[in-house]
């Protein structure tokens, strides 16, 4: 087990460098001086730009802005923004809330795919069943910003239930809105997942057994048919985490969430590669953290993969 | 004007192209060269609707082909345009700095200037503004700046389309807003009934916030709230003593500054003419890379390329100090109000750093608490029982929260969540005036709009390019496109400035050429045809 | 003993709803007494496990009884509540299931599956009683060190350890009635008999009564003190086991019996050994041998964790040959290495060492382009004949296949050729514009042999080609196999685990144990004088070998 982490965990370096490389590539690859930027339409004075140039090693060849770059990673120095702060700093200030609303949004949409999914399984092609399918396609098909716009309106301005923005208030209260409207997008495909898997797993012949035994139906449905139910649920989720970490951009942008989503963007368009590139980079990690952890946890809910003979 | 070249962004540029279906021999079936008249923009930037109803206003009523040329980012524009790449016309605005006609004109088009993206140059045009610059007298400056503008209208070196207006609007819980010729909520003035303080819109900060290093709106919002300067400007433009007890203008190169004694910053320290020499010298010192250190540029001793001293600076007593430049700028005491001119305390030279995280300032507000700053959140002022001037606020304190989208700070203020909003997101040009009733503000702003052909393009130069450029200007219904595109929430351009700019006028001597006039348009580029035929 | 325990009248049952209704059951009536063995015997769709699945409402999908009546010990089952017959299931009726590999859910200790049934029923309360009841329902159903075991997931276990639990658990309650849906037919015939050996003593100490469902009349006839012989929903025959064994009645029983490849290897062996048997000198200088296997190895690198890996030998030293026009049977129980010589004659697999000659080649030294051509004159059958067709390609164009890979003949001639062989193995010719879905299994067979000798291959091998087909079925590919033999010339290479079938189709015969060859020859020679005690083994698990053939 522990050789099986470690080997997963060492996976990461070859990433971490193929990440930074070439994102710092693309970033380097974008047309436009980004420092001449920083000035609007005033053109400023030539010897400022070198000397700003040359504070962000932006007069170098690639090669060595790179070098320069993972040189102070290596030191734990991420670099730091054009507006002077560390760039581990703003990924310190940015990432827990971006977390918390990936986390809050993939529980409770998860928690109500698992329920809904499970009933939709059990009453195939009943009204249930139906009404289920018809509000999940309702909820795939609309784009994630309109369901976030609909929401801030309704819930927001018109009920006032919320606030229909985050900004400081951005503790797990606080995003609740944000973290339904991202939940529904990603909500749709894990109920869908969940009834296909359920009918399966009904239909597989242990379920039968089960009954045969004289196990009640309240006994079997959870014990014999969710747990085997959850298996794909848990690849899902590293993917879905994924998409998750790209929804929460515009989600992010809309109800002013402080998180990664708005910062990345800006530091894009200001071609702040340190900014760009720790960022990008940070998400690869998580990614591949997490597929180790839904692999890990794959091992528990199916023993047939455990990773220890 | 471009001929077709294979650039990177052909897949947009050819969707632009579909826009234009009036233009006819488009998409280059013909044989032969098809001229095209292109205007280039950012793409992050929402000017794609206004480029295209341009271009299809050119184009339909010059008969010939106009597209949209959209650059990925402000960045890949802007380099293009400063190495005089550019193949093309392309979109450029300004937003002034301090309010003075100056400022729209001297920068802009004389002859060699910093931000002379056409390579304009006219020696009557330098003349005037020359000459402007000289006068001490405000008044007979302006006279010269308006004959100086009337220079432009002849030759057009950027063709002026309308002037930004600030959109925005407050909420139920406050009275007394009111918005200054620079865009933003006069704060100090704001009154809130329930007593707590007043939030606002803004963004967050690109760089520390220090005076002189500040030169976007997200930071200058806030040094305006912590700081005040020498002067300060009413809504209408004009510059009033804040620190200043008086400041006299000795010659066209010399001023003298008496500041008002006994104020203090907020931290105790008294504010006397070393704190301003200190911090202007700070902020022109080139290895300090201020973001804003050309606002010392007229000072003598300025040196952009090494570190030299500001020697036109002197200290005459704690509370008077003497100002020398290097060349005629008689608008200078008008400029003294921009935030680059604020006062530093000697606290924060200790260490700069800290300070542009925990300013100390002098302002109607201060920080309401070290790391008042939340980044990316929002930051939380309370006043400054220390300031002493004609910006005394008549509320308890300022949030101004950092806003990602403005539909989310526009949806707040509807919530009442938010007191002061002033931008009003595009989406909701169409209904904000019901939904806001007598809260929304619509008015100019000091924010002038146009796009530049430059001269060096072919059938752009001389007695052929005037005429063109008149053609194009007559070309464009900028009523309608301000009607339709923007809702009537810019005004069409009437000169280079703005109409929030003390001296502006509405008769300038051949303003007319900015009127939408189809016949004369068409004859005008019938004539430069004969020129040289346009293919 | 005069009131049945389970009685049945007039059952009928049907699949779907409204107009799409099917009736499967047309009225079923049987009686199972008290302490008795009851045997259906019936094709798959004969509605054998259906009968039986009605009896405890375990119908699958749509599946409802329309009407009659099932009684036990006097009560009716037909219309009790879903809690009744909740409380039914398990502690009166017992039930072990087919397929042991699918019927335990992977994700629990066996342990957890064996204690839920004890605590549902009721049999034992507190973790420590119901821990000790668990192990002792294992060590009854034959498991050894059943503690050990508990905390074990079914991966853990081969397929006769999970049949034992399955029993085990049906049994755990002591029901008064068991019902064995094929209880062993994926098990080796030498697990099947000791699995099926201890059930018998199980249920005769307890006096269950056992309703026992099975394809194999022979099985049946060994187990059951009465068989019932069912076909398309209805109950043909039914009877005293030897009874139905010795003087069937129904046309229908009597194809069976003639068929049943388990009774069929018994009468061949009687008359074997009244007429002298064919040696394996006589057998292999018949004709020159096509294909011949020298010395063949296969190793596999097993992975143990980390970076270490341990060699596992699966096939050893097997050498054998096959002289033209006749069938070579490779029998063997599951891992017995069989399939991975199969796979390396064809090919598929590299051997480690030896030699595969054929017609004289060595074809482990051959070019791709070679071993291409060689593919063409030896063509596999496999197993499933679901799985091995294309569900998307039309019958005409499954058996085209080779010949357009091989690049042979135009259009017109293919299509020619399609035809010739679907006369070849007796299907109709409208069949090659319709596709798999719509034929059935036999049919579906006899598509994949088509294939196979679409490219007139001299050399066939079968890889387990009839495991998966119903008794008279089987018997009838295995017909059409023997004249396209004598028709064409053929030499096969025949891969099973069944030795019933090996007597029936086969001259020769390799018996295969851990990757090695423990005995070969002539099959009379090996099925009359059996050398090794392995050999003997697999062939006393032949099942019906108790009962007197009749028929015919």
């Amino acid at each position: 087990m522990g050789s099986y982490i470690l080997r997963r965990v060492l996976q990461v370096i070859p990433v971490f460098f193929g990440a930074t490389l070439l994102i710092y590539f693309m970033v380097f690859a974008m047309p436009g001086d980004p420092i001449a930027a920083l000035f609007g339409d005033r053109v400023p004075n030539p010897a400022l730009l070198e000397a700003l140039r040359a504070q962000y090693h932006l007069d170098e060849p690639f090669v060595v802005q790179y070098f320069y770059y993972i040189m102070g990673v290596f030191q734990l120095d991420f670099g730091t923004s054009f507006s002077g702060q560390p760039v581990i700093e703003v990924l310190q200030r940015t990432f827990p809330v971006t977390l918390r609303l990936a986390v809050m949004a993939i529980a409770l949409s998860f928690l109500l795919a698992i329920v809904i999914g499970l009933f939709s399984a059990i009453f195939k092609g009943k009204l249930f069943d139906q009404v289920s399918l018809i509000v999940s396609l309702i909820f795939v098909s609309v784009p994630v910003f309109v369901i976030c716009f609909l929401a801030q309106y309704t819930f927001g301005v018109q009920l006032g239930w919320f606030s229909p923005t985050v900004g400081a208030d951005n503790g797990w209260l606080g995003l609740t809105l944000p973290a339904i409207t991202l939940g529904v997008g990603i909500y749709a495909t894990s109920m869908r997942l969940t009834r296909s898997s359920t009918i399966e797993t009904l239909g597989q012949d242990w379920v039968r057994t089960a009954y045969s035994k004289g196990l009640s139906r309240g006994r079997v449905v959870p014990v014999h048919v969710l747990r085997n139910s959850l298996i794909p649920m848990v690849t899902d989720t590293a993917t879905t985490f994924g998409i998750l970490m790209v929804g929460a951009t515009v989600t992010e942008g809309i109800f002013n969430v402080p998180g990664v989503g708005n910062t990345l963007y800006q530091a894009i368009l200001r071609h702040e590669a340190p900014t760009v590139v720790s960022f990008v980079t940070v998400f690869v990690i998580a990614y591949v953290f997490v597929n180790l952890l839904v692999d890990l946890l794959y091992g528990l809910l199916d023993p047939r993969i455990r990773y220890v003979k | 004007m471009k001929k077709k070249a294979g650039i990177a962004l052909g897949v947009l540029t050819a969707g632009a192209l579909a826009l234009t279906g009036c233009a006819p021999d488009g998409g280059g079936s013909g044989g032969g060269t098809d001229t095209e008249f292109a205007i280039a923009y950012n793409a992050d930037g929402g000017h794609a609707a206004w480029v295209d109803a341009v271009v299809n206003s050119v184009a339909g009523t010059l008969d010939i082909t106009a597209i949209g040329e959209p650059y990925p980012d402000f960045a890949g524009l802007r380099e293009e345009v400063t190495d005089r790449v550019i193949e093309s016309a392309f979109r450029t605005g300004w937003q002034a700095d301090y309010p003075g006609l100056y400022n729209f004109l001297g920068p802009l088009y004389a002859t060699g200037a910093g931000s002379n993206d056409g390579d304009y140059s006219n020696p009557e045009f330098d003349d005037l503004i020359a000459a402007g610059a000289a006068e001490t007298d405000l008044d007979a400056a302006n006279e010269l700046y308006q004959q100086a503008q009337e220079v432009l209208l002849a030759d057009l070196p950027v063709i002026p389309l309308w002037y930004s207006n600030v959109v925005g609007g407050y909420s139920e819980n406050v009275d007394n807003v009111e918005f200054d010729w620079h865009s933003v909520a006069v704060f100090d003035q704001i009154t809130k009934a329930d007593g707590s303080v007043v939030t606002a819109n803004g963004s967050e900060p690109q760089n520390p916030l220090i005076p002189t290093n500040t030169n976007e709106v997200g930071g200058g919002k806030i040094l305006d709230a912590i700081f005040a300067g020498l002067v300060k400007y009413d809504t209408d433009g004009s510059a009033v003593n804040d620190v200043a007890e008086s400041i006299t203008v000795d010659s066209p190169t010399q001023l003298t500054v008496k500041l008002r004694q006994g104020l203090t910053f907020s931290n105790g320290e008294e504010v006397t003419s070393d704190n301003f020499i200190k911090a202007w010298n700070y902020g022109a010192l080139a290895s300090n890379q201020q973001l804003s250190s050309y606002f010392f540029e007229d000072i003598e001793g300025y040196n952009a390329e090494e570190d030299s001293e500001l020697t036109g600076l002197v200290e005459v007593d704690p509370y008077t100090f003497t100002i020398t430049l290097n060349k005629p700028a008689a608008d200078f005491a008008q400029r003294l109000g921009y935030s680059a001119y604020f006062p530093l305390p000697d606290v924060a030279f200790d260490d700069m750093a800290a300070f542009g995280e925990n300013p100390i300032g002098n302002g109607p507000y201060k920080l309401a608490a070290e790391g008042a700053w939340q980044h990316d959140v929002q930051i939380d002022l309370s006043v400054n029982e220390a300031y002493d001037g004609p910006r005394t606020p008549q509320n308890s304190g300022l949030q101004i929260v950092f806003y990602a989208d403005q539909v989310g700070a526009y949806n707040d203020l509807l919530a009442n969540q938010l007191d002061v909003l002033d931008a009003i997101p595009d989406s909701a040009f169409g209904t904000y005036e019901e939904e806001l009733g007598d809260r929304a503000v619509n008015q100019p702003a000091a924010i002038f709009q146009s796009f530049t052909i430059p001269e060096r393009l072919e059938h752009f130069e001389g007695e052929e390019g005037i005429l063109r450029r008149q053609a194009i200007s007559m070309a464009i219904d900028r009523q309608q496109i301000t009607d339709v595109i923007f809702q009537g929430t810019r005004t069409p351009a009437s000169d280079f400035t703005s109409p929030v700019i003390d001296g502006w006028t509405d008769s300038l001597e051949g303003a007319e050429v900015l009127e939408y006039n189809p016949e004369r348009a068409a004859e005008l580029w019938a004539e430069a045809n004969e020129i040289s035929p346009w293919e | 003993m005069n009131q049945p325990l389970l009685s049945i009248r007039g059952l009928k049952v049907a699949f779907g709803t409204g107009a799409k209704q099917r009736e499967v059951l047309h009225g079923v009536d049987l009686d199972v007494f008290r302490g008795e063995t009851v045997a259906i015997v019936g094709e798959s769709g004969s509605g054998k496990s259906t009968t039986a699945a009605a009896v405890i409402d375990l119908l699958p999908g749509t599946g409802s009884i329309t009407a009659g009546s099932i009684t036990l010990d006097g009560q009716e089952l037909t219309t009790i509540g879903r809690r009744e017959m909740e409380a039914l299931r398990g502690r009166r009726v017992g039930y072990v299931p087919q397929d042991p590999m699918s019927n335990l859910n992977p994700v629990w200790s066996i342990g957890f599956q064996v204690k839920e049934a004890i605590k549902a029923n009721g049999l034992a309360t507190g973790r420590k009683a119901v821990e000790a009841r668990a192990i002792e329902v294992l060590q009854q159903a034959g498991l050894a060190d059943a503690e050990r075991r508990l905390h074990q997931f079914p991966h853990q276990f081969s397929g006769g350890m999970r049949q034992r639990a399955l029993i085990g658990i049906g049994l755990a309650a002591d029901p008064a009635l068991l019902i064995a849906d094929e209880p062993t037919s994926a098990l080796d015939v030498t697990v099947q008999r000791v699995i099926l050996d201890h059930l018998s003593t199980l249920t005769r100490e307890k006096g269950t009564s056992v309703l026992f469902i099975t394809h194999d009349l022979g099985l049946a006839a060994d187990r059951a003190d009465r068989i019932i012989v069912m076909n398309q929903g209805e109950i043909v025959e039914s009877g005293p086991s030897r009874a139905i064994l010795e003087s069937p009645q129904h046309p229908y029983t009597q194809r069976l019996v003639a068929a049943a490849p388990s009774l069929a290897s018994q009468r061949i062996q009687a008359k074997a050994e009244a007429s002298g048997i064919e040696t394996t000198t006589e057998v292999l200088q018949e004709a020159p041998a096509v294909v011949e296997v020298r010395d063949l190895v296969k190793d596999y690198k097993i992975r143990r964790g980390g970076f270490r890996s341990e060699p596992f030998r699966a096939v050893d030293g097997v050498s054998f040959s096959i002289p033209k026009g006749k069938t070579l049977a490779l029998v063997g129980e599951s891992g017995s290495g069989k399939s991975t010589v199969a796979k390396m004659v064809l090919q598929l697999e590299q051997a480690t060492s030896g030699s595969i000659l054929i017609d004289g080649v060595d074809a482990t030294t051959l070019s791709s382009k070679q071993v291409f051509d060689l593919r063409g004159r030896m063509q596999p059958v496999f197993q499933d004949p679901y799985g091995s067709l294309d569900p998307l390609r039309s019958i005409g164009a499954l058996i085209a296949e080779p010949l357009v890979v091989h690049k042979l003949g135009d259009a017109e001639s293919r299509r020619q050729r399609v035809l010739e062989l679907l006369d070849q193995v007796s299907l109709p010719r409208e069949l090659a514009s319709r596709y798999p879905n719509e034929l059935s299994g036999g049919q579906r067979q006899r598509v994949a042999i088509a294939r196979a000798l679409a490219l007139k291959p001299s050399i066939v091998v079968l890889d387990e080609a009839v495991s998966a087909l119903d008794v008279l079925v089987q018997d009838q590919i295995l017909q059409l196999l023997a004249e396209l033999q004598a028709e064409l010339g053929l030499t096969y290479l025949f891969i099973t685990h069944d030795l019933a079938v090996v007597r029936v189709a086969a001259d020769l015969v390799c018996v295969m144990e851990q990757g090695r060859v423990v005995e070969q020859g002539a099959v009379d020679e090996i099925f009359a004088r059996p050398q090794q005690e392995y050999t003997k083994r697999l062939l006393a698990a032949i099942p019906g070998a108790s009962v007197e053939y009749g028929g015919r």
